[in-house]
């Protein structure tokens, strides 16, 4: 064992193979900062590469890549509210606070420490694991996968924010949402209200930037000049952000623990990751009102457990050859290329190059962590920059994201519609991560309840693992109800829960129960297996909507249920959501026109001189300069955009396609 | 470096076209300075993606003209998004080709509105095919491997867990032949991607499972306890179903039917199966043109594919697609198209029936 892990490190010391892992992991950054864009279609840049490649090498590079895209992820989430990749959208919830405080540095630090340190130590459980976890992986069945679910689901229930019904009923909205497209037992497209774009479900990705990015903008345009609230950055941000990783190792290592379990054990995924480590802070730490609101230990959670989660996802891939994630579907194949074939042969006659990956996953957080660590505080500088010199950029980096999910119209469509949803979920205080929670688990449940009964019925119960889950299940539960939390928020007619003008809320209650009704009466067209989960959903979602209904209708005093955020500190001078609503309604509707990068750029051009007030040729600067930038990554990362009636006609040149 | 070798390629590709009188007509054709896009209907990192970007390293090398080749994931719908989108948009002055699938090709078998394509209309150029075979957990269900009756009945009496993702997908093939040999009623567990479903008989949850031959040879072809039912065949160059090469000793599915059944199978339902079996087996993967596309591009597509496919790099890359079973190129890839995505009124109607009486199921 330990002479196969020497020969690993003397093989990756080699000048050629250092050069392939740095240049791996070079790449793995970049696609980890581009919004939309992560390990799976960085990998799939480097597999024609890896192809004729020296075996020690390619490895390096793919797994570098792998290892470090879920490090610089952090700079879209912590400075700018746009969740990188999948992995790090809890990341925004206290890190994007943080960096409005002026405290960008310090929120990337804590960031950066806690990745090296998850990556770590996820190279060291995976050292291990090769060794004894094929027996405990092979132990998880449906009903175990079952019951994690439901213990994700109970550990992430603590995030339902103020008012438990509208937080319970913002994750039956994820579940609904959830439902949308191909059923995943039938492949029955349900409630595609007519479209294509929901042969399949809706990405995860454009729900994720709906809930979290376009809400954050839209409200930074109207009350902010600069991210940084202050206008600047704080200078010693480092030191204090290393300090406070220190003081959270605990923490950071229980979340490092969770990333790596939930990485190897087939049922979860690791997109729900973060979401479960951040649950598990809330759950376990003291202060818990502090969260949401630039707390540290809301960075160290997510931050430790999304590195750490690669080494975990590794353990199946390499022991069982099935894949733990899209990437290590890929990484699989790449492996196949270099003439590695995963599984027991690989465990028996490759170890060195077993430890080869472990090597390069400990080497890779390192290197990453290193550059990103260098490159902070230069980025972290946009942060300081008067706000509507960067918004419009921002808003063609988050279509842009959104359009590499399924590369399609709908991808933007969705995006828009989800939109407008989260601006106003935001604005009537329903949760959006609980949203986003329901989504994301709402195809496990629906699966693997169906599994789980059909193969099983009630005796899932008796196994073992599955006892210990609901008992976990059980705990989880009892530390959120135990430690719950009233909201201290004062209850005035004049503040934000007044009782008074409730239409806003109507309306936007109203459209919920629309939605609900129409994936129902949709449900029952369907036979249980297509059918049966939409129409729990919407079940769940009435219920929840039943108090708050009454509540609406009944209660004549400001109550915890009423929330308009416009009710308080509305902006004076500043424009209404709605317009910026508007505003991104007529720029798709312009690309539809002349195609995605002339229509951004348009916009571009148009805002900057518009409302950053910026001289004419300075605002055409920009707008060319985002073409170039959308042209120079088409070209290499060949991606392709969404054309216009323009490009019907007429054939453009690059990069005006 | 990679100028020099650009050239060096060059050189050899003109002394063969020079030598090579036949396509003297394809020389006139070039690609140089052009971007060729080869649509995969589906995500980055699976089978269908994966073999496409090792084709894709070695393919501009072969092509007149050198052309830069690059990879276009869309995906959508189990490739019918993207499907849609090429028989519609896709110029026929061969810049764009596609990587069609098993799972492109059922919609349009099975009839779906969704799909709004004809494959058949499509140009081909070369035909992948990949053997398949159902295998099972021995002891469990009770087979002995070497009785085919004895077998048969231990299929009928044994508690079949078999899983799969919808009633509409691939196993199709799988669920038909089941169902053909009477009285075997399997419980099949949907919801499960062919990892998941791998992973779950991995666990013993399932005792019964699918896949390519060279997958299952890799996975199980040491273990005793894991042995095929029978294989799904290949039709040879005279369009008989033999046994499939990788499985000599296992017998095909008909061969299967008719020890236990005293007859060999016909009516509805075996063509249901046969149409199943082309387009699963035959037809794995194909590489197309669009509608319309001249016959001289095809010619330089087909011999560009060709010399691909001989590359022993290409080769040893693909264990599971090149070595065993036969390529086929240009008009034989049209004509197994033709058998894998054609149906007569009666079969589908038969197919339409035991969907609806097994799996609750409608053709739309």
């Amino acid at each position: 064992m330990s002479e196969a892990a020497l020969l690993a490190l003397t093989q990756l010391t080699t000048l050629q193979t250092m050069i392939a892992l740095v240049a791996g992991v070079v790449t793995g950054l970049i696609v980890g900062i581009l919004p939309g864009l992560g390990g799976t279609a960085g990998l799939a840049l480097l597999l024609p590469l890896v192809f004729g490649m020296e075996p020690n090498a390619a490895l390096a590079m793919m797994i570098g890549l792998v290892a470090v895209t879920t490090t610089s992820d952090t700079f879209p989430s912590v400075l700018m509210g746009i969740p990188g990749t999948s992995g790090s959208q809890a990341t925004v919830l206290d890190g994007f606070p943080m960096t409005k405080r002026g405290e960008g540095t310090r929120a990337l630090s804590i960031a950066f420490v806690s990745s090296l340190f998850g990556g770590i130590f996820g190279a060291f459980v995976l050292s291990f694991a090769v060794f004894f976890a094929k027996p405990i992986i092979l132990q998880i069945g449906f009903g175990e996968q079952f019951m994690l679910v439901i213990l994700a689901l109970s550990m992430v229930g603590i995030l339902t924010g103020a008012n438990l019904w509208k937080g319970l009923g913002a994750c039956s909205l994820g579940l609904l949402l959830g439902t949308l497209g191909a059923a995943p037992m039938s492949g029955v497209e349900r409630a595609t209200f007519g479209s294509e774009y929901l042969l399949d479900p809706l990405p995860l990705v454009v729900v994720g930037l709906a809930m979290f990015a376009t809400p954050e903008i839209i409200n930074l345009l109207r009350r902010q000049s600069s991210i940084s609230e202050t206008g600047r950055l704080e200078p010693t941000g480092w030191a204090k952000g290393v300090r406070d990783w220190a003081s959270n190792w605990w923490l950071s290592l229980r979340c490092s623990m969770i990333g790596s379990i939930i990485g190897a054990l087939p049922g979860l995924g690791g997109s729900v990751v973060d979401w479960i480590a951040y649950g598990h802070a809330v759950q376990t730490t003291k202060n818990r009102e502090s969260y949401g609101t630039g707390d540290p230990r809301g960075v160290v959670a997510p931050e430790s457990a999304n590195n750490a989660k690669e080494g975990g996802a590794l353990v199946p891939t390499l022991l069982l050859g099935i894949p733990g994630s899209g990437s290590m579907a890929i990484l699989l194949g790449g492996l196949v290329l270099i003439g590695i074939e995963p599984g027991k042969d690989m465990i028996d006659n490759n170890m060195d190059k077993v430890y080869l990956m472990i090597w390069s996953i400990a080497a890779a957080n390192i290197v990453g962590a290193g550059i990103c660590f260098f490159l902070a505080p230069q980025i972290a500088r946009i942060t300081t920059i008067k706000y509507t010199l960067i918004a419009p950029f921002m808003i063609g980096i988050i279509f842009f994201a959104a359009f590499q999910a399924t590369r399609n119209w709908g991808d933007l469509i969705a995006l828009l519609l989800l939109s407008v949803l989260a601006i106003y979920m935001k604005r009537f205080g329903w949760s959006r991560p609980a949203l986003l929670i329901g989504f994301v688990l709402s195809e496990r449940v629906e699966s693997s309840v169906y599994q789980t009964v059909t193969l099983y019925g009630a005796s899932f119960l008796e196994r073992p693992i599955v006892q210990i889950l609901v008992g976990l299940t059980v705990v989880s539960i009892g530390l959120a109800v135990f430690f719950k939390q009233s909201s201290s928020e004062e209850m005035t007619a004049e503040g934000p829960h007044s009782h008074l003008n409730k239409t806003p809320q109507w309306i936007f209650i109203g459209a919920i129960l629309i939605f609900t009704l129409y994936v129902l009466q949709n449900g029952w067209q369907f036979n249980p297996l297509t059918g049966m989960f939409p129409r729990v959903a919407a079940f769940s979602m009435l219920a929840f909507l039943a108090p708050i209904l009454v509540m609406m209708v009944l209660r004549k005093a400001p109550s915890g249920f009423f929330y308009d955020a416009e009710r308080k500190n509305a902006p004076e001078s500043g424009r209404s959501a709605e317009f910026y609503i508007g505003m991104l309604i007529v720029m798709l509707l312009w690309a539809g026109v002349v195609g995605f990068v002339l229509g951004i750029a348009t916009f571009i051009t148009l805002f900057l001189r518009r409302f950053a007030l910026v001289d004419w040729w300075k605002a055409l600067a920009g707008g060319l300069g985002f073409v170039l930038f959308l042209g120079i990554i088409s070209n290499q990362l060949t991606l392709r955009y969404p054309t216009g009636l323009l490009q019907n006609v007429v054939s453009l040149p690059w990069p005006l396609q | 470096m990679f100028n020099g070798l650009k050239k060096l390629v060059l050189g050899a590709a003109a002394a063969v076209a020079v030598a090579m009188p036949g396509v003297a007509q394809a020389e006139e054709f070039t690609l140089e300075g052009k971007t060729v896009t080869w649509i995969v209907g589906f995500r980055e990192g699976g089978g269908t993606d994966r073999l496409t970007r090792v084709l894709q390293t070695k393919l501009g090398e072969h092509l007149p003209g050198n052309p830069k080749v690059i990879v276009l994931n869309k995906p959508g719908g189990g490739s019918v998004t993207a499907s849609n989108d090429f028989h519609a948009n896709a110029p026929a002055d061969g810049t764009m080709l596609i990587m069609a699938s098993t799972s492109g090709l059922l919609p349009v078998l099975l009839g779906s509105k969704n799909a709004r394509y004809d494959p058949n209309e499509w140009v081909a150029i070369t035909g992948f095919a990949r053997g398949a075979s159902l295998y099972a957990i021995s002891d469990e269900i009770g087979l002995s491997g070497t009785d085919m009756m004895a077998d048969y009945e231990a299929l009928k009496s044994a508690n079949i867990r078999f899983g799969t993702e919808t009633p509409l997908s691939a196993e199709l093939l799988d669920f038909v032949s089941m169902e053909l040999l009477g009285g075997v009623e399997p419980r099949y567990l949907f919801g499960l991607s062919s990892k998941d479903a791998e992973a779950a008989f991995q666990r013993a949850e399932m005792n019964m499972n699918t896949d390519n031959t060279r997958s299952y040879l890799k996975d199980y072809g040491e273990d005793p306890k894991v042995n095929p039912v029978w294989s799904y065949g290949v039709i040879d160059e005279s369009g008989n179903l033999v046994r499939d090469p990788d499985l000599p000793n296992i017998p095909t599915f008909p061969e299967f039917y008719e020890a236990v059944k005293g007859e060999a199978p016909s009516g509805p339902g075996y063509e249901a199966q046969k149409a199943f079996m082309n387009a699963k087996v035959m037809l794995s993967k194909s590489v197309m043109l669009p509608k319309g596309t001249p016959k001289h591009i095809a010619d330089v597509y087909i011999e560009a594919m060709k010399k691909v496919t001989a590359d022993p790099e290409v080769a040893a890359a693909l264990p599971r697609e090149i070595g065993s079973m036969p390529l086929n190129f240009g008009e034989d890839t049209q004509k197994a198209l033709a058998l894998g995505t054609a149906m007569e009124p009666e079969v589908r109607a038969w197919v339409a029936t035991f969907l609806k009486e097994r799996f609750d199921t409608s053709l739309d």
